[in-house]
């Protein structure tokens, strides 16, 4: 009996280890992408995109982790909320991963574009969607459930903010600031912002779900 | 939701010793309460109250109230008897007379008083159904009790206790000696039983208590720490010591 329980506590840290780095690969790739794309840097873009494959390779892994360790131990109560909410946040772990792919091609493609006055507005709102992002991991680290709950509900300003950046750009293109092709990369890139953004808003939630309980999904805020 | 049993400060005493402190809850008609907590924590004490078997051990005393459908079963005018045949239990190690199968389940039958060989035959069938086993020993039924396998003496153990048609199966820990198929027959059995009786059930196994059972009821050192809906206490209890025992973290 003893043993049998300590096995699974054992499972549950190591789950936890295994998440804890993947965030970390994540970190590592957002962060790239954001020099890259303020730098300039092809070489930085390039490597975003060749790591998102080790990022890839962690969700399966903890996939098959976590699926092992409910099969083998059953977990019930604040171990089976974890083991839940793990399987959850790899999916949007991943996604960030393919998010920061994404923007690093796009900024493979600005890289012979002049370096447009919009371009700072935009690094300031990849700044945010960095930051939302960091504090996720941040309160999943420290089992944060207040900090979970305030990043969870920042999912509208991430939308109000594209919305407004958006509007910039379009004022940008018609008084001729930026080129269109530029201006088709650069929507893409700040898309894809919003949305790590968000997922970062989804991890707070899985993680206040796990500590807490209680679902936030779908519940009035 | 109709309530079946009534606990209310319900305190036992093994001479000077306490083993139960002050417990009051509620069990509806129907439906399955598992009783769940470390060893020693009261939990077989407990169900012994409801069947007054506290009664046989001769230092310990029961104080509080019980009540089955409203009427006190502690109170002197109870009579044990015709209340064990209300509240029927099955215990952790099958306990088969050494007589044939069917003298296992018609034996509460004849102590009863029912006399008509055909009755007794009808009874005994519907009862081996209802513990599922019928099956397996219709062609043997006049064959020795103790030739079945463990699982299958417990199951015979439950048509016993069906056969005098209960109202409430008190079961204390009944597949703890068994193996998983046998247990999962089991419980199988209890969950055909949960709709026509009231089930009480001790047990160490955590996912059988979430498995069988429709409210869980957390015991430590002899009192009652959280009580209530068996997916609520396996998913989010609102007790921290529910949670370390469940999770297994105690100690
Ligand atoms: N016949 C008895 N005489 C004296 N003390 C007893 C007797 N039966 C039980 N006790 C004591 O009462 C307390 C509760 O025992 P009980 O058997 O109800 O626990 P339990 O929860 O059923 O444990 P287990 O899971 O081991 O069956 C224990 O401290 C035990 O030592
Ligand atoms: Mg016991």
């Amino acid at each position: 009996m003893v043993t049998q329980e300590t096995i699974l506590q054992q499972h549950i840290v190591s789950l936890r280890t295994r998440l804890l780095l993947m965030c970390a690969a994540v970190s590592v790739a957002v962060e790239d992408m954001i020099h890259a794309f303020e730098t300039r840097d092809v070489g930085r873009a390039a490597a975003v995109i060749d790591g998102d494959n080790d990022i890839d390779a962690l969700e399966n892994e903890i996939d098959d982790k976590a699926l092992k360790l409910m099969a083998c131990t059953q977990p019930v109560a604040g171990d089976l909320r974890f083991v839940v909410s793990a399987l959850r946040m790899v999916l949007d772990l991943e996604r960030i991963g393919d998010e920061a792919s994404s923007m690093a091609e796009g900024c493979i493609l600005l890289q012979d574009m002049p370096p447009y006055v919009i371009m700072d507005e935009v690094l300031v709102f990849l700044h945010q969607s960095r930051n939302a992002y960091e504090q996720a991991v941040a309160a999943f680290r420290s089992n944060d459930i207040a900090a979970a709950l305030a990043l969870a509900r920042t999912e509208d300003d991430a939308t109000q903010g594209e919305v407004r950046l958006l509007h910039r750009c379009m004022q940008a293109v018609l008084a001729h600031e930026v080129d269109e092709q530029a201006f088709m990369h650069i929507v893409l890139i700040i898309r894809a912002a919003t949305r790590i953004w968000r997922r970062s808003a989804n991890i707070a939630e899985h993680v206040y779900f796990s500590l807490h309980g209680d679902s936030l999904k779908h519940c009035p805020k | 939701m109709e309530t079946k049993l009534t606990a209310r400060a319900v305190s036992v005493f093994y001479g000077s010793s306490q083993a139960l402190f002050d417990v009051s809850m509620d069990f509806p008609a129907y439906g399955v309460t598992a009783l769940i907590g470390p060893s020693g924590c009261g939990k077989s004490t407990f169900l012994r109250c409801f069947n007054r078997m506290n009664d046989l051990i001769p230092a310990c005393r029961v104080a509080g109230d019980i009540t089955l459908d409203g009427q006190s079963i502690l109170a002197e005018a109870m009579d044990a008897v015709s209340l064990r045949r209300r509240v029927g239990m099955v215990f952790q190690k099958p306990n088969p007379f050494p007589k044939s199968i069917f003298d296992n389940v018609a034996y509460g039958l004849r102590v009863n008083g029912m006399r008509d060989e055909e009755e007794i035959a009808a009874v005994v069938e519907v009862a081996l159904k209802r513990a599922a086993i019928f099956e397996e020993v219709k062609d043997r039924l006049h064959s020795s009790a103790l030739g079945l396998s463990g699982g299958q003496q417990q199951r015979l153990c439950i048509a016993r206790a069906l056969a005098v048609a209960p109202e409430v199966l008190l079961m204390d820990e009944p597949a703890s000696a068994l193996d998983p198929i046998a247990t999962q027959k089991i419980e199988e059995t209890i969950h055909e039983l949960k709709d026509s009786l009231t089930i009480l059930i001790v047990t160490h196994n955590m996912q059988q208590a979430a498995r069988v059972s429709d409210q869980t009821a957390f015991f430590y050192m002899g009192k009652l720490i959280e009580h209530g809906a068996t997916d609520k206490i396996f998913t989010r209890p609102d007790q921290k010591q529910t949670e370390d025992y469940i999770t297994g973290r105690f100690g």
